[in-house]
């Protein structure tokens, strides 16, 4: 029974251990906590930059856009996060119908194209991504394939096998993918488009940034994925060129929101101030990786680069797009295996 | 004061039961209501693709490893060392590091890419799941084989028979019932695996991978609950193997002096075996090789990627669930050993069903409950799931890391005890000795060897398993697996290359210093 006893004491000093680790968090008052759906470099980034900025303690879990909604959702009525960060704004258009986030009006939004941002303030579009073609090509040269120039490039037979995207059950980045064909031929074409080029994809990544990389590692020719990560892959010493089809591409507007019942609301919207503010906006491109952001004021902005692209650009009402979710999620799960 | 103690670890008891046996039976609950609503579309496909993808890899891993383990037991000692090193260092390689060298040898950008069929999918899958799972039937042959002695097999060919009668008469005899409870742990293993298909699936779906999907995307909870049942079904034939068994846990730790190598004369058996092990190595050290080129060829950025801190971080989990396993595990068997049969039965039977339970089942369960808030009689507990979570979702690993290892010190523990020959034990009490003394003088020594083998065995568990912590860590969780499957889903080969050799030396490190201890004691 000695033995017992030492054992009980030994599993009690184990949960007070555990305890402890769970005690690790922020302490409540000087803390926000942080739902990031984007980069791990670029979340780090932006919160470096608030906790440099404030003092605040940031907490940050980084989960895929369409993942991110499904726990915002399920968590309602027992709240984990203070803040939504970064994700297409489809997203936070379906989480605001749902009042799942808090109407707020940050300083400095009225710059903001209205395009980009709820006029309730419910949430803001802090920066865009255009979607591009990550491509390697000299591993095209190699399988005999043209560099594509349009998404109709893509469905070329000696591509087959040799393009890499995401999942839109998982990935914003493939819902914004799904749109764009929408938008360019209609939906039941555009159907039928995604019906021919995903056959082409041996597998679907689990993160939308992950085709670049994949692209990178030579697993793949062409990767599926927001611009501004193949043109920092490149930057980085990748083979790989950004190229945005000719008939047309879409963006996705990358927002910020307070989620309704914040456990910290003040230290929350303190939060959001900072990043819709110009010197927030610009300080994501510490990770190496640079969006277009929306304060008008800043280089290199939406508005600036949107007329200069020399491609269309596609798009539709936010609403509409965040309404046709479920259906387009219910097609591929039925449609495509895997 | 002794029935309070009594009542106290009864209390700890009941609550570790209640923490792990509630998420069991709620997923159960699921799963009978999902099927009750019709299976999902396709399920029985991915199903049947599972189903035959393990049992491919379990029969081909079956002869790789029983024909390796043979030419081993033919083998001088010296010789035979090396072949063990071989073949069980693969125990520490994670499954989706297997997969990950398949792709370095046969992916795009793959070693021998030109010279091989393109290996992602079920092809690579099928070899990936081989590599990982050849140790365990070579484990339990030369296990099985260790006390087998040579001169049976000197009366046997004395009297005429060829290699096959000895195999028949003197090898197959002590290797079935192990093969046969190692063959459902490895059907078990394959199937419960989501970490390959992570890698390798191409359009190949499968079950364990489809339900990681579904927790992941906090998709269709009653599809994950319904898979996690199902990977737990091949279990029960195990597990009644082993109830009818008496105490067949304890029995392959009971350890065997090296024997000489057995004499056999030249036949086609032993020529297959020894091709085949031929075969098995030629493939380990290709993968080796792939995984070693491919990492060489960016050696600045193997370290970056929180290498180091997910490492830490999961060394430090492990350590944590260690202090809640290892007093767990010592009360069940402390309990078990005085209690009356039936309530040894108890104890035993729930630790066997937790301990061959798949990894995939338990994470999946422990996920559903407790990542969104759980009623209890008190109030509504906190999110225990996911960064963002109470403790940043540490409380969930350590419970599952935990719950997967203690019954490894139950059956450890319940095998030391049984090796303590009954007459000493007696002789001891009858003498009147005291516990603290039969404990240091008895137990210590009997069980010390067995309790470093169980140490070793809980650590490498908890630093390579994948499951159950991916299913209950956050994607970006400085965790092992966690990092390992988030670089993989960007085909980053070689990190992960790096991430493992660097658990094998720390596990190594740990190792060498638990036995260094052991040695001062």
């Amino acid at each position: 029974m000695r033995i017992l006893r030492r054992c009980a004491a030994l599993a009690a000093l184990g949960a007070v251990l555990l305890a402890t680790a769970g005690c690790a968090a922020p302490a409540a008052s000087a803390s926000v906590t942080v739902l990031c759906s984007n980069d791990a470099a670029i979340c780090s980034a932006w919160a470096e930059d608030f906790a440099q900025e404030t003092g605040i303690a940031v907490t940050m879990d980084r989960l895929p856009t369409s993942e991110a909604l499904e726990r915002i959702r399920r968590g309602e009525g027992l709240p984990e996060y203070d803040v939504w960060h970064g994700g297409g704004s489809e997203m936070y258009v379906a989480a605001a119908q749902e009042g799942l986030l808090a109407p707020y009006l940050p300083p400095r939004t009225e710059g903001i194209p209205a395009q980009v941002r709820d006029p309730r303030g419910r949430w803001t579009g802090v920066y865009v991504s255009f979607l591009g073609l990550c491509v390697d090509a000299g591993r095209l040269d190699e399988v005999g394939a043209e560099v594509p120039r349009s998404w109709e490039d893509l469905l070329d037979p000696a591509l087959a096998g040799w393009v890499s995207a995401s999942s839109p059950r998982t990935s914003g980045t493939a819902y914004t993918t799904m749109l764009v064909q929408r938008d360019r031929l209609g939906e039941e074409e555009g159907l039928g488009y995604l019906a021919q080029l995903y056959p082409q994809i041996p597998q679907f990544t689990r993160s939308g940034t992950a085709p670049v990389q994949v692209v990178a590692e030579g697993e793949a020719a062409v990767g599926i994925s927001f611009a501004p990560y193949c043109d920092a892959a490149a930057a980085a010493g990748a083979p790989v060129t950004t190229i945005l089809p000719r008939d047309g591409t879409g963006y996705e507007v990358g927002a910020v929101a307070v989620l309704a019942d914040a456990p910290h609301p003040a230290a929350a919207r303190r939060y959001v101030d900072r990043a819709v503010s110009e010197e927030g906006q610009r300080s994501g491109a510490a990770s190496g990786i640079h969006q277009v952001p929306t304060q008008p004021g800043l280089p290199g902005s939406f508005d600036e680069v949107r007329g200069q692209l020399g491609v269309p650009v596609l798009t539709s009402p936010l609403e509409e797009r965040a309404g046709r979710r479920d259906a387009l999620l219910n097609w591929f799960a039925a449609e495509v295996p895997a | 004061m002794r029935a309070a103690r009594g009542a106290l670890a009864l209390a700890l008891l009941a609550s570790a039961v209640l923490a792990v046996g509630w998420p069991l039976l709620r997923i159960l609950a699921e799963a009978l209501v999902a099927l009750h609503a019709g299976l999902p579309p396709g399920l029985g496909r991915t199903a049947a693709i599972s189903l035959a993808l393990s049992g491919g890899a379990t029969l081909l891993a079956l002869l790789g490893g029983l024909g390796s383990a043979l030419t081993a037991r033919c083998l001088p000692p010296r010789t035979r060392r090396l072949l063990d090193a071989a073949l069980l260092s693969l125990l520490l390689v994670p499954p989706y590091t297997a997969a990950a060298a398949v792709l370095a040898v046969g992916g795009r950008s793959g070693l021998l890419h030109d010279l091989l069929p393109p290996l992602p999918g079920a092809p690579g899958m099928l070899l990936a799941l081989t590599t990982t799972l050849l140790p365990y039937p070579y484990a339990a042959a030369r296990l099985a084989w260790r006390g087998v002695d040579p001169r049976l097999v000197d009366a046997v060919l004395v009297h005429g028979g060829g290699t096959g009668r000895v195999l028949r008469l003197v090898l197959l005899p002590p290797l079935l019932r192990p093969v046969a409870a190692v063959a459902v742990v490895m059907l078990v293993t394959a199937l419960a695996d989501p970490s390959v298909p992570a890698v390798l699936r191409g359009r190949v779906p499968t079950l364990a991978h489809t339900a990681y999907l579904e927790v992941m995307a906090w998709g269709d909870e009653g599809t994950a609950a319904l898979v996690a049942v199902l990977l737990a079904l091949p279990v029960l034939p195990l597990l009644l193997l082993l109830a009818r068994t008496g105490s067949p846990l304890a029995e392959p730790w009971r350890g065997h002096g090296a024997g000489p190598a057995l004499a056999l004369p030249p036949s086609p058996i032993l020529r297959t075996a020894r091709a085949v092990t031929v075969l098995v190595l030629a493939v380990i050290a290709a993968l080796l090789t792939a995984a070693a080129v491919r990492s060489s060829l960016a050696p600045g950025e193997l370290l970056g990627h929180g290498a180091v801190a997910a490492l830490g971080s999961t060394l430090q989990h492990a350590l944590l669930a260690l202090l809640v396993a290892v007093p767990a595990g010592l009360v069940t068997a402390g309990l078990a050993a005085r209690g009356a049969p039936r309530r040894a039965a108890l104890l035993d039977g729930l630790q066997l069903m937790l301990l061959v339970l798949p990894g995939t089942t338990l994470g999946l369960a422990v996920s559903l409950a407790y990542r969104l808030g759980t009623p209890t009689p008190v109030g509504t507990l906190p999110p225990l799931v996911g960064g963002a979570s109470l403790g940043s979702g540490s409380i969930a690993i350590v419970l599952v890391l935990a719950a997967s290892t203690a019954p490894l010190v139950h059956v450890a523990a319940r095998a030391g005890r049984a090796q303590i020959p009954r007459g000493e034990a007696e002789t001891a009490e009858v003498l009147g000795v005291g516990r603290r003394r039969r404990l240091l003088r008895l137990v210590l020594p009997q069980a010390a060897p067995l309790v470093a083998v169980a140490g070793a065995a809980i650590l490498v568990r908890m630093m390579v398993s994948v499951t159950p912590v991916a299913l209950v860590a956050a994607p970006d969780a400085p965790m092992v697996p966690a990092l390992a499957l988030d670089l993989l889903d960007r085909a980053a080969l070689a990190p992960v290359f790096v991430l493992t050799l660097l658990v094998a030396i720390t596990i190594a490190a740990l190792a060498g210093g638990a036995a260094a201890a052991g040695r001062l004691r």
